[in-house]
């Protein structure tokens, strides 16, 4: 069996002197299991060739890589050097797109001015009276609150909110007013006040305006806290626009 | 390094001695790989085809000298880069009816069927992954005799086994190993 697997070993490869050669042939012809068995043989020849050929050019890989190395021939890089620089390049454009990303990113959050312009909408709201002497500083002040002349109005008013612990609307139109002049500290301290009021009605406009202070003053870790009860509460005053600028930030 | 002649090269390329073999690779990658990347760079190839070509033309060289199938009639430097250059005209004929040549280096004209032989097909590719599919040490010992064409008893040494019969043992219980998955596979070879 091995004498015969020897035999067309030698046949396949060559190695036979021309006479077991041509006796061989002779054999092929008239033994089909024989020449039914070299050519699965010679398949499998064919299959190495394959196998061999990859292992030899891993072979040739690395000595190329030694030649390189030693400087021997031209400057063109080697394949896998090219590949590296590819990488590099690749890499630092890969950086560069996230870096433009990121500036995108940052300019959609630390931009708070450009979302504060598109969410803001003046609270509608009529500062009347409660009682009879204050008809004109409540009519001068509705006026400027309309006119959005907020200096006037907070002018007007300096000092004095404090006398008017019953008029809700005021203090509300003054935090919007100290919100549009940007003086969010005083927006923030009017509004809460307002906020933690008897006036459960203005509760949440309040919140909702103090969240656009802390928005304007590019606190948005704030401003997201502000909101979160405004979201969270499906029937409260600018639940959907809260919900709407928490998913922009 | 020592440099040796071109004859030392083919008898070195031609030996059992795998540093030997590794030097005269490495010989013909610093004399003889420029001109080709010359060739193919100045013939609309980059750089990695320049790489890919050479190493086909390595290969088909070393596997002709090995089979005993080449005798040159030039020099080696010649006949790599005309082997070469038949191999890049193939790729950019098919890239183009009438590919237009910049010659770059003398070259002789290769017969037709050359480059023929040295042709891998799909039912080789196929009997490949079943060799694959064979443990390290058969693909080994069947490569080095297949393929490099050493002697069992080269086999034997490269492999560390005790003498050219444990080799001749192991390689034959690998192409039984090998032929049974070919049995298995037999409606695919349609042999």
């Amino acid at each position: 069996m091995k004498d015969k697997e020897k035999k067309i070993d030698d046949f396949l490869l060559d190695r036979l002197p021309e006479a077991e050669k041509a006796a061989f042939e002779a054999a092929l012809a008239a033994d089909a299991d024989l020449s039914a068995k070299v050519k699965v043989q010679e398949e499998i020849i064919g299959g190495l060739a394959v196998v061999g050929r990859d292992q030899f050019k891993e072979r040739l890989r690395r000595i190329q890589a030694e030649v390189r190395a030693e400087g021997d021939v031209s400057a063109v890089p080697l394949k896998e050097e090219r590949s590296r620089r590819w990488m590099l390049w690749a890499g630092l454009l890969a950086l560069g797109l996230l870096l433009t990303l990121l500036w995108l990113t940052r300019t959609k959050t630390v931009e708070p001015a450009v979302i504060y312009a598109d969410v803001f909408e003046v609270y509608d709201i009529s500062i009347s009276q409660r009682d009879p002497s204050e008809r004109d500083l409540m009519e001068e002040l509705d006026a400027y609150y309309r006119n959005r002349e907020y200096d006037r109005f907070i002018t007007r008013l300096d000092g004095q909110e404090g006398l008017y612990p019953h008029h809700p609307e005021l203090y509300l139109s003054l935090g919007i007013s100290y919100l549009e002049t940007n003086q969010l500290e005083k927006a923030d301290e009017v509004l809460l006040t307002l906020e933690n009021s008897e006036y459960q009605a203005y509760k949440d406009h309040a919140r909702w305006y103090r969240a656009l202070a802390a928005l304007k003053g590019k606190d948005i870790d704030k401003t997201k806290l502000l909101l979160e009860d405004l979201v969270n509460d499906t029937g409260a005053d600018h639940h959907q626009e809260a919900k709407r600028l928490t998913q922009r930030l | 390094m020592n440099e040796h002649s071109e004859q030392t090269l083919l008898a070195m390329l031609r030996g059992d001695e795998q540093r030997q073999i590794d030097q005269a690779l490495s010989q013909l990658y610093r004399h003889y790989y420029e001109p080709v990347q010359q060739l193919i760079l100045k013939n609309s190839g980059t750089a990695d085809e320049a790489d890919d070509i050479f190493q086909e033309v390595l290969w088909a060289f070393y596997t002709q000298l090995r089979s005993g199938k080449l005798t040159l009639q030039c020099t080696i430097k010649t006949y790599l880069y005309s082997v070469a250059r038949n191999m890049w005209l193939n790729e950019l004929r098919k890239r183009s009816n009438k590919p237009d040549m910049v010659e770059t280096d003398e070259f002789i004209v290769l017969e037709e069927n050359h480059l023929a032989t040295m042709m891998l097909t799909e039912r080789n590719q196929e009997m490949a992954k079943l060799i694959r599919s064979l443990g390290e040490q058969c693909q080994e010992i069947l490569t080095y005799f297949y393929f490099d064409r050493f002697r069992m008893k080269k086999v034997a040494a490269l492999m560390g086994f005790a003498n050219e019969q444990v080799a001749k043992n192991k390689k034959s219980k690998c192409l039984k190993k090998l032929k049974a998955l070919v049995q298995e596979k037999r409606h695919r070879f349609q042999l």
